[in-house]
C-alpha cells in the first residue's frame, strides 16, 4: 500500500510543479480570420441534420439488424513486411525524427526568442501538433502511438536499465518457462484501482486550461510544461507499468487512440505495443471496436467533447459577455477555469439525463452500462466539430511553421531559405469554409447515429428495444449538432 | 405515425428553406462595384464605424483620420500606415482574401494607456497595440 502513496506523491508533486507558470497573453500567435457561417447555412445544416436522422434511422430499422458485424479490414502492410530490415530502418528513422523534433521544441522553447510567433515550440505544439495532428489522426488513423516521443524515451530508458539488470536478463531467458511479466507490464507497484481513469481527466482539464487561458503561449513555460509532463509520464510508466500508465495516465495516448479509431488505417499492435499490421478499413468503423466499462472514462470522453466545444465558444461574443459579467466576481483565470468545468458538467448532465431516458424507455441494461456503451457514439460529432472549427486555422495559420523551419529559434537564421515566407491568407475562401463546416458537422451527426445504432444492436437482446433506445439518443445528437452549428455561426471576437 | 413524420419533415424543410432563402437574398449582391471607397475615423479606442465591410476582389480605398499620432495595422493583410493626429491618410488595397481581419493601432506616445492592449507585436519599443476595428471581406 505504501508503494501506491510514494508513487502518487512523486506524481502529485511533479504535477503541481506544472502549475507554477507565469501568466502570458495567448494572443500573438495563431490569429483566426474566419467569418462565422451565415444564418442560411446554419438553417440548411440544421434541416439536413433532422432529415438525415430520419433517413439513417429508417435504414437501420430495415437493414442494419441483418448484419451486425460490418467491420471489414484488409491488411495493407503485414507482419512479415514490418519485420523486414528495410521497414525496421524506416521505423527507426521515423522515431529518430520524432525525438529530434521533440528535442528541438524543448531547445527552442528554453533558449529561443520570447516572441511566440518567432518560436518553433509554440507554433509547433499548438498549431501543428494539437490542431494539425488532431485533424490528421481522425482521418488517417492513430499513427501517434508509433511516434509518441514519451514512449520512445521510456523504451530507450528501459532498454538501458534492463541491459544492466541481471534479474531481467535471467527473466528474459526464462520468461516463457516461468511466465515472467513482459516489459510492457513490468512495474514496481500495482496501479491503484481507485484511480481508474481519473489521471487522464486531470491532465486533460489542466491541458485545456493551459490552452484556453493562454499560459502555453510563452515558449519557456510551454517547454517547462512539456518536460514536466514527459517526466511524470515516464515515472508513471516505470512505477505502474508501461501499458497501464499509457491507457490511464498518458492523456494524449488515450485521446489519439479515440480520435484515431475514426481513421481509415488501423495500426494493429501486439501485447508488447509493437506494430504488427497496418490494416485498411472503412473510416468510422474503428469506433465500434472501442469499449469501456468505467464511468471515469465516460467523464473523460465527455470532457473531451465539451472542451473542444468550449474552445469555439470562448472566441464568440457570448463568452465575452460572460467575461464582462463574471470577471468582477471570479477573476479572469477563475472564470476560464469555471468555464472548463461548467461546460463538461452541462454536457455530462445532458448525457446522463438522456441515458436515463433510454433506461426508462428500453430497460434491460442498467444506467451505468448505457452510459458506457453509447459514449463513443458522440465521438464523430466531436471530430466533425474539430474539423469545422480548425480547418481554416491549420490552412492559414499553419503556414507560420514554414519560416520557422528555417529559423526555429527566432535568431534570424535562414537554413532552408524559407525564413522570409509570409502567410498566404487567400489560400482558402470563406464560402468554401462555410460549406465544409456544415457538410462536416452534418456528416459527423450521421456517423454518430450510425455508431449509436450498431452499438445498440450489439447490446440489446431484442431488435425492438435497440430501436426504442435510439430515439432519445438521436434527440441528444440533434441537440449537440445544432449547438456545434450555432457556435460556428456566432460572431467572433479577437482574443 | 409515418404521416406524422412526413408532416413534421415537410414543415421543417419548408420553414428552413424559406429562412435560408431570405437570409441569402439579404447577402446577395448582383452588381458589385469593383471599386469601393470607405471613410473611417479613429476616435478614442475605436474606429467609427468599427467594421469596414467590403466584398471579395474589390479595389478598396480607406480614407482614415486619427485623433492621435500612431501606426495603423491591418492584420492578415499586414498593411501598416503612419497616421498624424487630425490629418487624413489613405490606404489602398485589393481585397483578395476573405475573412475578418482585426485593425490594430500603435500609439506613438509611449505614455498612452489603453485597456484593450495586447503584446502581439513585440516591436521592441514597448508600444502596445489596441484593436480598434475589423476589416471584413465577405465572399461574393
Amino acid at each position: 500500500m505504501k508503494k501506491y502513496f510514494y508513487g502518487l506523491g512523486i506524481l502529485a508533486s511533479l504535477s503541481f510543479g506544472l502549475l507554477n507558470v507565469s501568466k502570458i497573453q495567448a494572443h500573438g500567435f495563431g490569429e483566426r480570420y474566419d467569418l462565422p457561417i451565415p444564418l442560411g447555412f446554419f438553417l440548411i445544416g440544421a434541416s439536413l441534420t433532422i432529415i438525415l436522422s430520419f433517413v439513417v434511422i429508417g435504414f437501420f430499422v430495415n437493414y442494419a439488424h441483418k448484419r451486425r458485424d460490418f467491420v471489414p479490414t484488409r491488411t495493407l502492410v503485414g507482419t512479415h513486411a514490418l519485420q523486414s530490415t528495410s521497414m525496421k530502418i524506416i521505423g527507426a528513422l521515423i522515431k529518430l525524427c520524432a525525438v529530434s523534433i521533440f528535442v528541438l521544441l524543448l531547445a527552442t522553447g528554453l533558449f529561443g526568442s520570447r516572441n511566440p510567433s518567432e518560436n518553433f515550440s509554440v507554433i509547433f505544439v499548438w498549431i501543428i501538433w494539437w490542431v494539425g495532428f488532431g485533424l490528421a489522426i481522425p482521418i488517417i488513423g492513430n499513427f501517434w502511438a508509433s511516434i509518441n516521443p514519451i514512449t520512445i524515451i521510456f523504451d530507450a530508458i528501459y532498454f538501458i536499465l534492463s541491459k544492466n539488470c541481471e534479474l531481467n536478463k535471467r527473466c528474459k531467458g526464462l520468461r516463457h518457462k516461468y511466465n515472467c511479466p513482459k516489459y510492457s507490464e513490468f512495474n514496481f507497484a500495482p496501479y491503484p484501482p481507485v484511480l481508474k481513469y481519473w489521471p487522464i481527466v486531470f491532465w486533460f482539464l489542466l491541458f485545456a486550461w493551459i490552452e484556453n487561458s493562454g499560459y502555453g503561449a510563452s515558449p519557456e513555460d510551454l517547454a517547462r510544461c512539456v518536460i514536466l509532463y514527459t517526466t511524470v509520464s515516464v515515472i508513471g510508466m516505470l512505477i505502474y507499468g508501461r501499458d497501464i500508465w499509457l491507457s490511464r495516465g498518458e492523456v494524449f495516448n488515450v485521446y489519439y487512440n479515440i480520435m484515431g479509431s475514426f481513421g481509415f488505417l488501423e495500426f494493429e499492435r501486439d501485447e508488447h505495443g509493437s506494430l504488427v499490421n497496418i490494416n485498411i478499413r472503412p473510416p468510422i468503423v474503428g469506433l465500434l471496436k472501442l469499449q469501456t466499462g468505467s464511468i471515469s472514462f465516460v467523464v473523460f470522453h465527455i470532457i473531451l467533447l465539451a472542451t473542444i466545444t468550449f474552445d469555439g465558444l470562448s472566441e464568440t461574443f457570448i463568452w465575452y459577455e460572460a467575461i464582462d459579467l463574471f470577471v468582477p466576481v471570479f477573476g479572469l483565470t477563475g472564470l476560464e477555469f469555471l468555464g472548463l468545468i461548467f461546460m463538461p458538467a452541462v454536457f455530462f448532465l445532458a448525457y446522463y439525463m438522456f441515458s436515463w431516458v433510454i433506461y426508462l424507455v428500453a430497460g434491460e441494461m442498467n444506467l451505468n452500462k448505457i452510459l458506457t456503451v453509447f459514449v463513443f457514439a458522440l465521438t464523430p460529432i466531436a471530430i466533425a466539430y474539430h474539423i469545422a472549427h480548425y480547418f481554416s486555422y491549420i490552412v492559414i495559420t499553419g503556414q507560420m511553421i514554414i519560416p520557422l523551419i528555417s529559423d526555429p529559434f527566432g535568431f534570424g537564421w535562414d537554413i532552408f531559405g524559407t525564413a522570409a515566407y509570409t502567410t498566404n491568407i487567400g489560400l482558402i475562401n470563406a464560402k468554401m469554409i462555410w460549406y465544409l463546416s456544415v457538410i462536416t458537422i452534418v456528416l459527423g451527426h450521421v456517423f454518430s447515429i450510425l455508431i449509436s445504432h450498431v452499438k445498440s444492436t450489439g447490446s440489446y437482446s431484442k431488435r425492438s428495444l435497440a430501436t426504442k433506445s435510439q430515439y432519445p439518443m438521436m434527440i441528444l445528437m440533434v441537440f449537440y449538432t445544432a449547438l456545434s452549428l450555432w457556435i460556428i455561426s456566432q460572431p467572433l471576437v479577437e482574443r | 405515425m409515418r404521416f406524422g413524420f412526413v408532416k413534421i419533415l415537410s414543415i421543417v424543410i419548408l420553414f428552413n428553406l424559406i429562412m435560408a432563402g431570405c437570409s441569402n437574398s439579404e447577402n446577395h449582391f448582383d452588381n458589385i462595384d469593383s471599386k469601393i471607397e470607405v471613410s473611417v475615423e479613429k476616435v478614442g479606442d475605436k474606429l467609427q464605424p468599427k467594421d469596414i465591410k467590403v466584398k471579395h476582389k474589390q479595389d478598396v480605398t480607406i480614407n482614415i483620420k486619427s485623433d492621435v499620432d500612431g501606426t495603423l495595422h491591418v492584420h492578415g493583410y499586414n498593411l501598416e500606415k503612419d497616421l498624424k493626429s487630425g490629418e487624413k491618410a489613405e490606404i489602398s488595397l485589393v481585397a483578395d482574401a476573405t475573412g475578418r481581419f482585426p485593425i490594430g493601432f500603435h500609439v506613438s506616445d509611449s505614455k498612452s494607456q489603453d485597456n484593450h492592449g495586447h503584446d502581439d507585436d513585440d516591436d521592441g519599443n514597448g508600444h502596445e497595440e489596441m484593436i480598434i476595428g475589423n476589416f471584413i471581406v465577405e465572399p461574393n
